[in-house]
């Protein structure tokens, strides 16, 4: 069992690793949890799916190396930063992923949350439904007052995990969320529907997940990327969690067979002229869709 | 084996990509020689299942559903009744079926790719214990194993997906193929609501602005506008054109953030994905994000002042000009031809 | 995988903290200055929210210390940061490496403790602007023979004289003065703050610049400005004193004009990838193909020279000399670059659309100041022969 530890320097991991130390049944410990409500946002590492994609031998890549972090996890953080600058909360961030991810976790931390936990060594190609296991235990380990996450993932565009977790836990969830305020200690959720939008109130816990509608995540600020240098991030070993030996081995119940290319639409004609031209274009081509009576 | 089309019934009509729901069961169901069953869900079950028996449904089960009075209709929130509601038909059922002598029926579970089904289908997996597939744009199934081609990457790549197991979930993308009628006869069983612990959550308000009643998913005619629309008088040429051409207004995220139009209308990543005859973009750039809603249409014609813009990349008709120019011209032209 | 953007991988060398506030600084440029560029050049137009923008970024004064308000980033951290926002323009960029090296950097080397509490926690959050004032209308490349000077007087000293040229100064509420004092008979050149209120100081505008049209350049002129003690810089003298800051901004630029490179070349790259003529795409020709593996072989270079740089100057390990080649080495390709961009884009390149000519525009002011090419050329050339070659001796 590889044991929990700490990767940032200073005051704190002292005290925290000396701790540690004596509790090392605990599967791990955050510094000053005592009073204040926390806020879990779940994140992941995606690539720059918005970035050039390229395919060789079945495998896709992006002319940006880097990955970064979802799309719509970065809305759910900057929210919970926003609520937490209005009342209070401490933000936590949580992602699953390698070692390597903690550079994508950091930016969590200098966008402004107060700490971060890592899960690593997630069983192979984990889809949807292993997250939400992990997840699970460690949310019911941690306790916090809300999970907030991006309705789904930038790059498979899935978005299972939310709902599933909710239901591991037996949680209240709002999904799609676009709008929260905290209000007479429930979040209030404004969530858009297929058609309008509605106002759900939950009581604490609950789970809620975020369009990257809801807002603009904030860019971190230099101070804020040496300031996430001080602040704990903790490497934990999924298989050190409760029930973590289980959780290590789970077996996906979907899995990716192949990545093929899209098939690419070609592009038509392009009309360039007087508007003369374009309106003739236009009325030509709009007669030829029976459905919008303009030819009959 | 069973295909069964899970429906839920909110609204007076039912939705058009239920229907294609059904449809692709009768077509999964006739190559894996399953049965074809219809699960009404909701205040307006009852009404809907007809409907579902004349889209090849031999097998209705329908559940009534209480929701919030002003929730009915328009839209549903408190999706945990929808997961027990499902969750019940599923332990019921399969009781059911194996007093008749077959016990544990493989059985897949359809539905349509609405916000309600992104809302619940995560919690139904994980309730039931079942391996979910989400967007599936084709799939075949053998009573065992599932194989699903689903977008990926903002629909820049297709995604081939295994799962296998007595029950998989799968969800499927509205508006690629056409609801087909292959009425049966059919047989109703009726259950009874569970009833649901909604732990404290309650629908406050129902926010429906002007507009939202329409569903995009469903418009044969779309006309996407984005932040080259830019002001009041944009916007009425763009409703003067809609009701010229029969077409329904989409947005683009620029708009979502202008707040001259209703959210629901975004169409795109984090919007709705439509497939529509027609899909004119005015002032669209065509960013990825966008494109991943639209690409499917039958037909796009583009008007953008860019000409580099990559909308043009998919258009099947690009128009290059500005639209505060070529607008008037076309909606005077269309005016006197139909005058 | 070959990476046509960074074909030797510097950015997967760099430390976590530098490519975080690379990246960070990318997507503020991208998102806030691009959309400001085309306009802002050909308007003459610096924007007056920028420089809080900037700072709430923490983009002033990166690599001063957190004490005084700085951000305590690395050397190559500042660079970085260059690099970004001259992709977007060079202009953006001056205001930027006047700020941060020009005045925030000699504050902190020379300044005194009050001095640096004073100015630089205001200078960091753009509270305060800042400019520099070295050239005058007669004395360019050689500064030495400036006639701006300071008298001794009760409580301090009175200033006069004029600088030219001065990034910010119509914009600036404190100058940072280079002026000669009588010391022992000897002239010797001391350094001031002088605050752009104080009377007898005049900052007029430079009218139909050209080139970097989004920066503000002014001139400096100062009659019988009272100086109090306090302002002047205590122990510094002599040329060391504007060439400390100097090295630090033409590092600045180094990175800087890596950004403008790699720009002109990417735009170039989807040009002719999409720009068809003779029925192909321009990119399916030999001419412009060899022209682009030109130009990413010279920017891999330029940002080779930069990134060592930055790490030779992190480790205290930097000789002038080195500033003086990669200034002079990563300004001449850019311009080389960005000429080439400009033919390849065809009538395009002269448009502002396509921003590749701004660019070229642009460079042509940085290749001149800090140091022109030949200068620069010249100190490289002292070096390795051992004579100087700026006074002819003919
Ligand atoms: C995670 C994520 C998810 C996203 N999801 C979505 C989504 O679901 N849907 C979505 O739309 N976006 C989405 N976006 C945003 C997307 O990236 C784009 O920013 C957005 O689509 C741009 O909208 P636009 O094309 O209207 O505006 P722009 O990109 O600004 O384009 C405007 C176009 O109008 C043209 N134009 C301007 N004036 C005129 C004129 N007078 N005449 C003719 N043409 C003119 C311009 O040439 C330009 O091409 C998402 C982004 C992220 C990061
Ligand atoms: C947009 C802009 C902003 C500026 N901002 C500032 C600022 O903020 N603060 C500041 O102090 N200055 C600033 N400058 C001034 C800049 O540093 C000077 O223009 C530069 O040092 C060159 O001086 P000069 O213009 O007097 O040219 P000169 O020194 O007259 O040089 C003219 C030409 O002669 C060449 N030359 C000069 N001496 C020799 C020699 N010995 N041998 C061979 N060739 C030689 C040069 O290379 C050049 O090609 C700025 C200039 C510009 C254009």
């Amino acid at each position: 069992m590889q044991h929990a530890r700490v990767l940032n320097s200073g005051k704190i991991q002292n005290e925290w690793t000396s701790i540690w130390h004596i509790q090392t049944e605990a599967f791990f410990l955050y510094s000053d949890m005592s009073q204040d409500r926390t806020i879990l946002v779940c994140a992941k590492e995606t690539p720059d799916t918005y970035s050039d994609l390229s395919f060789s031998g079945g495998s896709v890549q992006f002319s940006n190396p880097r990955p970064v972090l979802n799309a719509y996890d970065a809305s759910a953080l900057e929210e919970a930063l926003v609520l937490s600058e209005a009342h209070g909360f401490r933000v936590h961030v949580v992602m699953i992923g390698p070692e390597k991810a903690s550079e994508t976790l950091r930016k969590a931390l200098a966008m402004g949350a107060d700490e971060a936990t890592l899960l690593t060594d997630a069983p192979k190609d984990a889809d949807s439904a292993v997250i939400a296991k992990i997840l699970a235990a460690f949310v019911e380990q941690f306790g916090p007052d809300a999970v907030i996450m991006g309705r789904q993932s930038q790059d498979t565009d899935v978005g299972l995990a939310g709902g599933m977790l909710a239901d591991h836990l037996q949680w209240p969830w709002t999904t799609n969320a676009i709008g929260i305020r905290f209000e007479q200690e429930a979040f209030w959720v404004k969530r858009q529907g297929d058609s309008a939008q509605e106002w759900i109130d939950s009581p604490m816990p609950c789970l809620i997940t975020c369009s990257n509608n809801l807002n603009d995540p904030r860019i971190p600020t230099l101070k804020g990327i040496m300031a996430s240098k001080k602040k704990p991030m903790h490497i934990v070993a999924i298989d050190s969690l409760p029930g973590g030996d289980a959780l290590s081995t789970l077996a996906p119940s979907t899995t990716i067979e192949s990545l093929t290319p899209m098939p690419e639409r070609a592009a038509g004609e392009l009309v360039e002229g007087d508007l003369e031209t374009l309106v003739e274009a236009l009325m030509k081509g709009l007669g030829s869709i029976p459905e919008t009576g303009v030819g009959s | 084996m069973r295909v069964c089309a899970v429906i839920p019934c909110f609204q007076e009509e039912l939705r058009s990509s239920a229907l294609e729901v059904l449809t692709k069961a009768t077509i999964v169901a006739s190559s894996s020689g399953g049965r074809v069953e219809a699960w009404l869900v909701g205040p307006t079950a009852e009404k809907h299942s007809s409907k579902a028996a004349q889209y090849g449904a031999a097998t209705l089960r329908v559940m009534e559903l209480e929701v919030d009075s002003e929730a009915k209709g328009v839209n549903v929130s408190l999706g945990r009744r929808i997961v027990d509601a499902v969750d019940e038909l599923m332990t019921q059922s399969t009781a059911e079926l194996a007093t008749e002598g077959a016990p544990q029926p493989p059985s897949l579970l359809l539905f349509d790719n609405t916000e309600l089904t992104k809302d619940v289908l995560g919690a139904c997996g994980a309730r039931l214990d079942v391996p979910v597939i989400a967007d599936v744009v084709d799939l075949s199934w053998d009573g065992h194993q599932c194989i699903a081609q689903r977008p990926t990457y903002a629909s820049k790549v297709m995604s081939k997906v295994h799962a296998e197991g007595s029950v998989i979930l799968c969800s499927i993308r509205a508006g690629l193929f056409e609801p087909d009628e292959k009425p049966v006869k059919a047989t109703t069983h009726r259950y009874k609501s569970p009833q649901t612990d909604l732990l404290g959550q309650v629908l406050k308000e129902l926010v429906a602005p002007e507009g939202d009643t329409v569903d995009l998913t469903e418009a044969p005619i779309i006309i996407g506008v984005g932040r080259g629309i830019a002001d009041e008088t944009g916007k009425d040429l763009v409703a003067k054109l809609a009701t010229l051409i029969r077409g329904e207004i989409a947005i683009s995220r620029a708009h979502f953030e202008s707040g001259m139009y209703s959210h629901t209308l975004l169409v795109g990543q984090s919007g709705k994905v439509v497939a529509p005859r027609l899909y004119l973009a005015l002032g669209i750039s065509g960013s990825i994000q966008h494109v991943a809603g639209m690409s499917e249409s039958h037909t796009i014609i583009a008007i953008n002042k860019d000409p580099e813009a990559p909308i043009f990349d998919l258009a099947d008709l690009g128009i290059v000009g500005d639209l505060y120019q070529i607008l008037p011209a076309l909606i005077h032209a269309l005016e006197s031809t139909q005058a | 995988m070959f990476n046509i953007h960074d074909p030797y991988l510097f950015e997967d060398e760099l430390a976590e903290d530098d490519r975080m506030i690379m990246e960070a600084a990318r997507e503020y440029c991208q998102a806030n200055l691009e959309p400001r560029a085309l306009r802002g050049n050909q308007d003459e137009i610096f924007d007056p929210e920028i420089p809080k923008e900037m700072a709430d970024m923490g983009l002033l004064g990166a690599s001063i210390a957190e004490e005084y308000g700085g951000g305590g980033a690395s050397q190559t951290a500042y660079g970085l940061i260059a690099r970004e926002v001259e992709r977007v323009d060079s202009g953006y960029r001056s205001f930027m490496s006047v700020q941060s090296s020009l005045v925030m950097v000699p504050i902190e080397k020379f300044g005194t403790e009050e001095q640096k509490k004073q100015y630089l926690p205001k200078l960091a959050s753009a509270e305060m602007i800042g400019c520099f004032g070295l050239t005058e209308p007669d004395h360019g490349s050689d500064p030495s023979s400036m006639v701006t000077r300071a008298v001794p007087t009760d409580g301090g000293w009175v200033l006069n004289g004029a600088k030219t040229w001065i990034t910010n100064s119509p914009i600036a509420d404190v100058a940072i003065v280079w002026a000669k004092v009588k010391e022992e008979e000897e002239d010797v050149i001391r350094g001031f703050i002088v605050e752009t209120s104080w009377k007898g100081v005049s900052t007029p505008h430079i009218k139909d610049k050209m080139s970097l049209r989004a920066s503000e350049t002014g001139e400096l002129v100062f009659q019988d400005v009272f100086v109090p003690e306090t302002h002047m810089f205590p122990d510094i003298r002599g040329l060391k004193g504007p060439f400390t800051c100097l090295n630090s901004a033409r590092y600045g630029i180094a990175w800087g004009t890596v950004g403008a490179a790699e720009f002109c070349y990417e735009r170039s790259r989807t040009y002719v990838g999409e720009r068809k003529q003779f029925g192909h795409p321009l990119a399916a020709n030999q001419l412009p193909q060899t022209k682009l593996a030109n130009m990413l072989t010279d920017i891999t270079t330029m940002q080779l020279l930069a990134w060592r740089l930055g790490q030779l100057r992190d480790a205290g390990k930097v000789d002038p000399a080195m500033i003086s080649l990669a200034k002079r080495h990563n300004v001449g390709k850019a311009l080389d670059i960005a000429r080439v961009a400009r033919d390849m884009h065809g009538g395009n390149g002269v448009t502002g659309d396509y921003r590749v000519i701004h660019h070229v525009i642009n460079l042509e002011s940085v290749n001149t100041y800090e140091g022109t090419y030949d200068i620069h050329g010249l100190i490289l050339g002292r070096e390795i022969t051992g004579i100087q070659a700026f006074v002819p001796k003919g």
